[in-house]
């Protein structure tokens, strides 16, 4: 169709138009599709390499090695495994390297450079920390004191993110990173007896789920004697030592009864022969008794009968000195010494009378000793009585007092005998109890973790998911605006043509082929546009996957030119296209050839809008804004999007810079340990605290992510929140909040996968706290919670560096690290940001550039009018361009709140596989900043449309008219 | 007949605004002929052409043009009809204007199967120098000629014509008035000329004469005065 020749000059003649549109359409595809390309030829590498490399469906960690029985028997069942035992070592600049042993079936070495490590002393590093430290192969390096030569430079799999904790928010390329060695020298290092993490890789043949080989895992045997690692070993001996003390005190306690038992039957027989025998003696007591009292009964005559005689004999005495003519008497009492007297008087004179007195007295002292004996012994008999008695007494007492032991006794023995029995019966319990819960099966496994779970497997893809998702939105949303900008521009054509169009109605042309027509300008500028920009957009590939391939780790990236990517970029815009501007022109066409001829068109009601006594310029601005409505809503969403995306940049740079600070701000210790081994005594200068990862569900993505439970006492001294409050009462930080959404009341339920335990606690506070995803409670709760003992720590909080062995150490964090890893982000980010507002600024100049000239384009009769009436040009843009400032102003009150509510949404899906939370934050200089920036475009933009309008010339419109 | 209208009548507007353009006309005009249709402004003589034109649509009455009812026509058959018997020649030329003189006629050369020869349409209307020229660049009695051109290419058996002359100067004018019988005598066109011009009236074979919405005069002229020497 000849029409269509004037194609070529409607472009030529408004090439900035047309060429604003196509650079705009090309520089927004080639930006969507080079991040989108950028995300599949991220993918499609990473799924090359995980293929080609056998990447693992998993791995786990256990105490022990798995013995070669079990390792077949994994296999058997559907899961091969692989060794995958690391040891982190100190490497340059004192980063850390983890050294694995070369791998032979699962999470092959993808070499990009040399060859494996296959001597002792030999190493192939992970590409990005060899780059960072500018080591080459055939190089050499010390790691852990000693040195190596790098052989080789390569990735690895199950390390594209290469971080050295899975929960861990970014890589840090220069302080972690990983190495492989020779099986070898794998094998001197474990001699070394340095501390190593018995890691597994596994491969599910489609027989086994994961979860059934993570209970089969559980389940396997352990032999706690072969623990390897001493700090282990330290804590099984602690447990150990505990059930064999138990054990041992009940036995000894058993045993203590036993005797007890035995010894209170034998005092119960003692105590009944005692009882037995002071039976016996009260008897015989009360016979004694008897007897005695009969004795006793004659003692007074017996006396005095020995008396009397005495008495007699001393009166025989007394006669006989009478007798002898000697004048003494004598007494019972003094006869010996009267006697002895009288000897002495009579000296050796009278033999004869000393022999009688001799004899006297013989007979005297004979006679008183038996006086005197019968005395005593009927004093005897009285005692005797008397104490027969009260043996009787006594006795009778005895007995009583030996029944009643006796019988205390016996009560005794049969309890110590119950005792016994019982305890026979308690030992079977502890024994019993020591077997059942103190038989540690000591569950070899450590951790669990599938590939899907996996950040460092994971992250790379979803990360760059999320930025292609973005895009591709986006490109959607600024095709379908440029669509409906080029209709608008066609329609102004149209307008412009109206009689032209009219006429050619008259001639006979129907609508189809002038629809045709006015739709091959639009679709050519479109589809030429789209496939430059998408050529554009993979060409840019490789600049937009930079940042990507120089953070996370996998080998060079292969092109790919995947087909829905041709269909979005090339077939999408020009179906978009297609479509609005058929909806549009079609309208445009279906007008009466007659009113076309006439230029008649269609008012808008909000044209006639009576607008009562207002000031001429207003007036005249808000007419022609209503004039222009079509023109103005368009360059309101062109502004809208434009600041939507400015908004976005703006929020991405405030988010991670407050990340940045209030990682600072937020922790106040400097070195955070975590523990795998705790010593039984902490240093003192440190805080204790307990810690547990366990997993929430992740509302944003519909996954998992983990969560660390800290639990802390009052007195710490780096959180300043109260503890008190129910057992699962938890504080939250701000960043848990916000990632999964949760509030102050809230009932929530944390799981410990590897256990197969979920954990419920209630929202007690929000605190803030930027680092990664922490919640706290009280210490003395979490160890309940856990069954863990009332003194359990693991974790170590200190303002200094601690002198703690390696190998007890899981992770130590310092906020140096934190706040350099969060600064990292901040730089991985910069260039988004850099991109996102370049293209805002861009977008939102061009728009309204575009827009505000077609406007004044379609108003040129009226400008030159109101020139050749003496309006000067202040006036004239004052009139025309203080319309767009309506649109401009409005758009922008209106656009900066709602976008920001708009990315607020949006933002939490874009960071949800960031191990932290974020908020899409702005701070008022940003603010500030964004109004600067579209005020400055709005003056580049005026200035350029007032040199336009200085250029209408009153006399070739006025001609034109005509 | 070639065209036939009878008792036409055409409104517009409601109420207050009513108006009634055309009340009744009827008339009919051989093949062949220039007729010219005179009258003040606002009279229907426009209305009249479009609706003969097919672009306007009547109340009542019929309209027969080369036996075809065109006001029982559907719009894409009204588009045939204009497309195959019609050429419309405008006051104000509507000339595509990124398109060059004889791209201009080329489109319209697109709308038939058997078009004139084209150079042999720019000899005649002496437009083959200006051939390559943008409508800009010519004068009005230029842009005229091109689209009368324009109009001719696909040799229409009915050319309608709305004030061909209104927006010329006198010279241009009777250049495009000698073209026009020039075209009448050369390809046997029937010609419906609205004009103001009474001058016209003499060169025309039939004149009718409107006024309010009805025929006032209508009438043949036996002697036809050459267009080379109207004056006005």
């Amino acid at each position: 169709m000849i029409l269509n020749k004037r194609i070529i000059r409607e472009l030529k003649e408004n090439w900035v138009r047309y060429g604003a549109l196509v650079f705009l359409i090309i520089f927004s595809l080639g930006l969507v599709v080079s991040m989108a390309g950028s995300t599949d030829v991220v993918n499609y590498t990473i799924d090359t390499n995980n293929e080609k490399n056998q990447l693992e469906d998993g791995e786990f960690s256990v105490y022990v090695p798995l013995t070669e029985n079990q390792k077949l028997e994994l296999e058997k069942m559907g899961a091969k495994t692989e060794e995958s035992f690391y040891m982190d070592l100190m490497g340059a600049e004192k980063s850390i390297l983890r050294i694995f042993e070369n791998r032979k079936n699962i999470n092959t070495i993808e070499l990009e450079e040399g060859r494996l490590a296959d001597q002792m002393g030999e190493i192939v590093l992970e590409k990005h920390y060899a780059e960072n430290y500018g080591i080459r192969v055939g190089q050499s390096m010390i790691v852990n004191q000693k040195n190596y030569l790098v052989t080789g430079i390569g990735t690895v799999p199950d390390y594209s993110n290469v971080v050295q904790n899975v929960s861990d928010v970014l890589a840090d390329l220069k302080q972690f990173s990983i190495g492989f060695v020779s099986e070898a020298e794998f094998k001197q290092l474990l001699a070394e007896d340095i501390n190593v993490e018995y890691n597994y890789s596994y491969k599910l043949d489609g027989n086994l789920t994961a979860s059934e080989l993570k209970e089969k895992l559980v389940d396997l045997d352990f032999d706690k004697t072969k623990v390897a690692n001493k700090y282990m070993q330290e804590i099984i001996n602690t447990i150990e030592k505990g059930k064999n003390d138990l054990s041992g005190g009940v036995n000894d306690l058993a045993d203590g009864t036993q005797i007890l038992a035995n010894g209170t039957s034998s005092l119960k027989q003692g105590t009944n022969e005692l009882a037995d025998g002071a039976g016996s003696l009260a008897n015989g007591t009360d016979q004694l008794s008897a007897g005695l009292e009969e004795l006793t009964s004659s003692n007074i005559t017996l006396n005095k009968a020995a008396d009397d005689v005495f008495q007699g004999m001393i009166a025989q005495v007394n006669s006989e000195f009478e007798k002898m003519g000697m004048t003494v008497t004598i007494t019972g009492d003094n006869y010996s010494a009267v006697i002895d007297g009288l000897i002495k008087a009579i000296g050796g004179s009278d033999a004869n009378a000393v022999i009688v007195l001799n004899t006297m007295k013989a007979q005297l002292d004979s006679y008183k000793k038996f006086k005197d004996g019968l005395s005593a012994y009927t004093n005897g008999v009285e005692s005797a009585y008397s104490g027969s008695a009260e043996l009787s007494v006594g006795a009778a007492d005895l007995y009583q007092g030996s029944v009643a032991v006796a019988s205390g006794v016996s009560t005794l023995s049969n309890g110590s005998s119950e005792l016994n029995s019982g305890m026979g019966e308690f030992k079977n319990q502890v024994t019993s109890f020591i077997d059942e819960n103190m038989d540690y099966q000591y569950v070899n496994l450590i951790a669990f973790l599938e590939a899907d779970d996996n950040q460092r497997i994971t992250s790379c893809k979803s990360d760059a998911a999320i930025n292609k998702n973005s895009a591709l939105i986006a490109g959607v949303i600024i095709i379908t605006l440029i669509a409906y900008m080029i209709s608008v521009f066609v329609i102004h054509t149209i307008d412009k043509e109206s009689a032209v169009i009219g006429a050619l109605y008259s001639m006979g042309y129907v609508k189809k082929e002038l629809l045709r027509h006015f739709m091959i300008l639009p679709m050519l500028i479109v589809t030429a546009s789209a496939m430059l920009g998408t050529g554009l957009g993979f060409l840019l590939i490789g600049e937009n996957i930079k940042e990507n391939v120089a953070y996370y780790s996998y080998p060079g990236y292969s092109m790919v030119f995947p087909p829905y990517l041709l269909i979005y970029g090339v077939l999408l815009p020009v179906l978009i296209a297609l479509l609005v501007n058929y909806m549009v022109i079609n309208s445009k066409l279906s007008m009466a050839p007659l009113k076309l001829l006439r230029r008649e068109k269609k008012q808008h009601k909000l044209a006639n809008i009576d607008l009562k006594e207002m000031g001429f310029i207003n007036r005249y601005r808000i007419r022609q804004l209503l004039r222009e409505i079509r023109g103005n809503l368009t360059m309101f969403w062109g502004l809208f999007i434009a600041i939507l995306l400015m908004v976005f940049g703006f929020s991405i740079y405030g988010s991670v810079s407050a990340y940045v600070n209030n990682v600072a701000s937020d922790v106040e210790y400097n070195y955070l340990y975590f523990l795998k081994y705790p010593m039984e005594n902490a240093p003192n200068d440190v805080t204790k605290a307990y810690t547990e990862s366990l997993t929430a569900e992740l509302y944003l993505t519909g996954g998992e992510m983990d969560v660390t439970v800290q639990g802390i006492d009052d007195e710490n001294p780096y959180f300043d929140f109260p503890l008190d409050g129910e057992k699962n009462d938890v504080i939250i930080s701000d960043s848990v909040a916000n990632k999964f959404g949760y509030k102050v009341g809230d009932e929530i339920t944390l799981s410990d996968n590897l256990e197969d335990r979920n954990y419920n606690f209630r929202v007690k506070e929000v605190v803030s706290f930027a680092s990664g995803l922490y919640i706290f409670m009280d210490i003395k709760d979490m160890r309940e919670l856990f069954g863990q003992e009332d003194d359990y720590y693991n974790t170590l909080m200190s303002d200094h560096e601690l002198d703690i062995e390696a190998g007890r150490i899981a992770t130590v964090i310092t906020v140096d690290k934190m706040v350099a890893a969060a600064r990292q982000m901040f730089t991985m980010m910069y260039g988004l940001v850099i991109t996102i507002l370049g293209a805002s600024v861009m977008l939102f100049a061009i728009v309204m550039y575009l827009l505000v000239k077609m406007m004044i384009d379609k108003s040129t009769f009226s400008i030159s009018l109101i020139k050749v009436f003496g309006y000067n040009e202040r006036e004239i843009k004052k009139l025309y361009l203080g319309t767009t400032f309506y649109t401009v102003a409005l758009s922008t009150l209106i656009a900066i709140p709602v976008s920001k509510m708009i990315i607020n949404k949006i933002y939490p899906y874009m960071v949800s596989n960031v191990s932290a939370g974020m908020n899409a934050t702005m701070s008022p200089q940003s603010y500030l900043i964004m109004v600067a920036i579209i005020l400055s475009a709005y003056a580049i933009v005026n200035f350029m449309i007032g040199r336009h309008l200085k250029k209408i010339s009153l006399v070739e419109i006025l001609k034109e008219r005509e | 007949m070639f065209i036939e209208v009878n008792d036409i009548k055409k409104s517009y507007g409601e109420g207050g605004s009513y108006v009634q353009v055309l009340k009744g006309i009827s008339t009919g005009i051989e093949k062949g002929q220039i007729c010219a249709i005179l009258g003040p402004s606002g009279s229907g003589k426009s209305t009249l052409l479009n609706t003969i034109g097919g672009l306007d649509t009547i109340d009542s009455g019929s309209i027969k043009i080369s036996n075809i009812e065109i006001t029982k026509l559907n719009p894409k058959e009204l588009s045939l009809y204009r497309r195959n018997l019609l050429g419309f020649i405008f006051q104000f030329y509507n000339l595509v204007p990124n398109l060059t003189v004889k791209e201009n006629i080329q489109v319209c050369e697109y709308l038939t199967k058997t078009p004139l020869d084209i150079n042999e349409l720019l000899e005649v209307l002496g437009l083959t120098e200006h051939q390559k020229k943008f409508p800009s660049q010519l004068s009005g009695g230029q842009q005229q000629r091109c689209a009368i051109a324009r109009a001719l290419i696909k040799n229409p058996e009915l050319l309608l014509c709305d004030e061909p002359t209104g927006a010329l100067d006198y010279q241009a004018s009777r250049e495009i008035l000698m073209l026009i019988e020039k075209i009448n005598k050369k390809y046997g066109t029937t010609m419906l000329i609205v004009t103001h011009n009474t001058a016209i009236k003499e060169m025309v074979h039939r004149v009718i004469k409107i006024k309010d919405g009805q025929i006032s005069e209508d009438y043949a002229n036996k002697v036809l005065k050459p267009a080379s020497q109207l004056e006005w």
